[in-house]
């Protein structure tokens, strides 16, 4: 018997869940930040595709790592507005997220914005001035690994993919 | 784009009230509509929100599902459909081309 989305959809969340804690592993052991960021990417992108696969299949999502930009804003949206409705600072997280998902994305090697954007946590690239750059290397000035929007962003991963694991079944449309 | 008149039904007034709270934390949020068919009478069924909002990337109709947080006042399942505002004006006749989802009534803030 195949496996349903909503099982993909848990499995997702449950991995997402392990990346976040494999990162914060790599950040205790003070670890390159391309691989700290790598983790980062993949917990964001398997908790977009927790909340994805449900509704659109887990054909249909597992392709692509070109997500996250999109749905963690709305995944955001949904947590802030039912959480933390209150929040006079919800607007302005929410902008953070914004910016911080579409840097994520570009993280993955697949994702290269129109070939404007090489970095990646993973492979060497060649850089407009024809240099070889290595990932562990780089310092990835786009994104503060340690600051405070990553911080929330993370706690915001945290929550979602948790929340997903354990209740995700009655995310399918009937 | 007209909405659909719909009477009121608990499930219809957490769609508004969740469509208010989303307008109230996200100023990028220019409209948002319920998606019907809503079926108000079935709490297995989500609430589903098309959401215009300034600066989204284009990805077309691609929903994202919720399971419902009671705990948090939340009692169904809920869909968002976030679309640009140019996708939204290329919508035709209210067909979302997506199972046989259309756009329902407007939601305000």
């Amino acid at each position: 018997m195949p496996a349903s989305d909503s099982a993909w959809a848990r499995g997702y969340a449950r991995q997402a869940l392990s990346d976040l804690a494999t990162r914060e592993v790599l950040a205790a052991a003070k670890a390159n930040k391309c691989h700290r960021l790598h983790y980062l990417q993949m917990a964001a992108e398997k908790t977009c595709k927790a909340y994805l696969t449900a509704n659109n299949g887990h054909e249909q999502v597992r392709k692509t790592h070109a997500y996250v930009a999109h749905v963690l804003p709305i995944v955001a949206r949904q947590f802030y507005a039912v959480r933390n409705g209150g929040n006079p600072i919800a607007a302005w997280e929410l902008s953070q997220v914004r910016i911080l998902a579409r840097e994520i994305e570009l993280l993955a090697p697949a994702c290269d914005d129109g070939d404007v954007r090489e970095d990646n946590t993973e492979y060497p690239w060649r850089n407009g001035a024809g240099e070889v750059k290595i990932p562990c290397e780089y310092p990835f000035p786009g994104i503060d690994d340690s600051g405070k929007g990553i911080v929330r962003l993370v706690r915001l991963i945290h929550t979602a993919a948790e929340f997903y694991s354990s209740t995700g079944e009655s995310a399918r449309i009937p | 784009m007209e909405g659909e008149a719909t009477m009121s039904s608990p499930k219809l007034e957490a769609a508004r009230k969740l469509a208010k709270a989303h307008f109230r934390v996200d100023p990028q949020v220019r409209r948002i509509h319920l998606i019907q068919p809503n079926h108000d009478q079935n709490p297995d069924e989500p609430i589903k929100l098309l959401e215009v909002v300034e600066g989204t990337l284009e990805c077309g109709i691609l929903p994202v599902g919720f399971v419902p947080d009671p705990a948090h006042g939340l009692d169904y399942p809920s869909v968002i459909v976030e679309v640009s505002p140019r996708e939204y004006e290329a919508i035709e006749g209210g067909k979302l081309n997506f199972k046989d989802w259309t756009v329902g009534e407007e939601l305000l803030a």
